[in-house]
């Protein structure tokens, strides 16, 4: 399980940077990366997982949703400036 | 004598349920990974990645699903309390995991129907904020 966790992980890196060298959009592949960096850890929970395991994967969810918060909070505030700035 | 033929069968109906599970996320992952690069070479938009993340999280919260259920199959056979405090924890965390997931797709799902209710210029300007 924690082959294929780390394939997943791969597949992230890939998209992500896919997201990046097609569209230049680099929070959007943040957030990409944190979706299959959480696929991985909920993969590896899958089979009998150990402290450690459950640790990491807890965090990596905290962190995604941080990162998710965050970046959604920044768009909101581009939204805001854009409609308050006349023209 | 029972308890031990239970306990086999239990363990092997887990294992069926949990493997599901990583199946169904490893799918998505696979799926997921072919449209963005598809999409990012062909596209070059982010407003076309949106769709993508939302059935991402889709193929999550069902491989999720079937996690939990295998979380509660094995509570019927939990012999130590280490057992049973690791599986509250794993399923606190899918919990967790699972309600923030379906929050988010609502979420993304109501931008979405906003985005093509305002029109092409609307989505221009996501794409743009999401730089």
């Amino acid at each position: 399980m924690s082959q294929l966790a780390l394939a997943i992980a791969a597949t992230g890196l890939v998209s992500a940077l896919a997201v990046v060298l097609g569209t230049r959009f680099w929070r959007t592949a943040l957030v990409v990366l944190t979706e299959f960096l959480t696929a991985a850890g909920l993969v590896q929970l899958a089979e009998a997982p150990t402290w450690t395991q459950l640790a990491t994967a807890a965090i990596i969810v905290v962190v995604r949703r941080m990162v998710v918060t965050s970046l959604r909070g920044q768009n909101h505030a581009h939204l805001h400036d854009r409609s308050a700035t006349p023209g | 004598m029972v308890e031990e033929a239970l306990r086999a069968v239990i363990d092997v109906l887990v294992g069926l349920v949990e493997a599901a599970g990583a199946g169904v996320i490893v799918v998505g992952a696979l799926w997921a990974t072919i449209r963005f690069v598809v999409d990012g070479i062909r596209h070059r938009d982010a407003a076309v990645f949106t769709p993508v993340r939302l059935s991402l999280g889709r193929f999550l919260v069902l491989g999720l699903e079937f996690q939990l259920a295998g979380d509660i199959l094995r509570t019927a056979v939990a012999p130590s309390f280490e057992e049973i405090g690791q599986l509250a924890a794993i399923a606190a965390i899918r919990t967790a995991l699972n309600y923030f997931l379906g929050r988010e797709i609502a979420e993304e799902q109501r931008q979405v129907r906003e985005e093509k209710g305002r029109g092409p210029d609307a989505e221009a300007r996501t794409g743009e904020d999401a730089r």
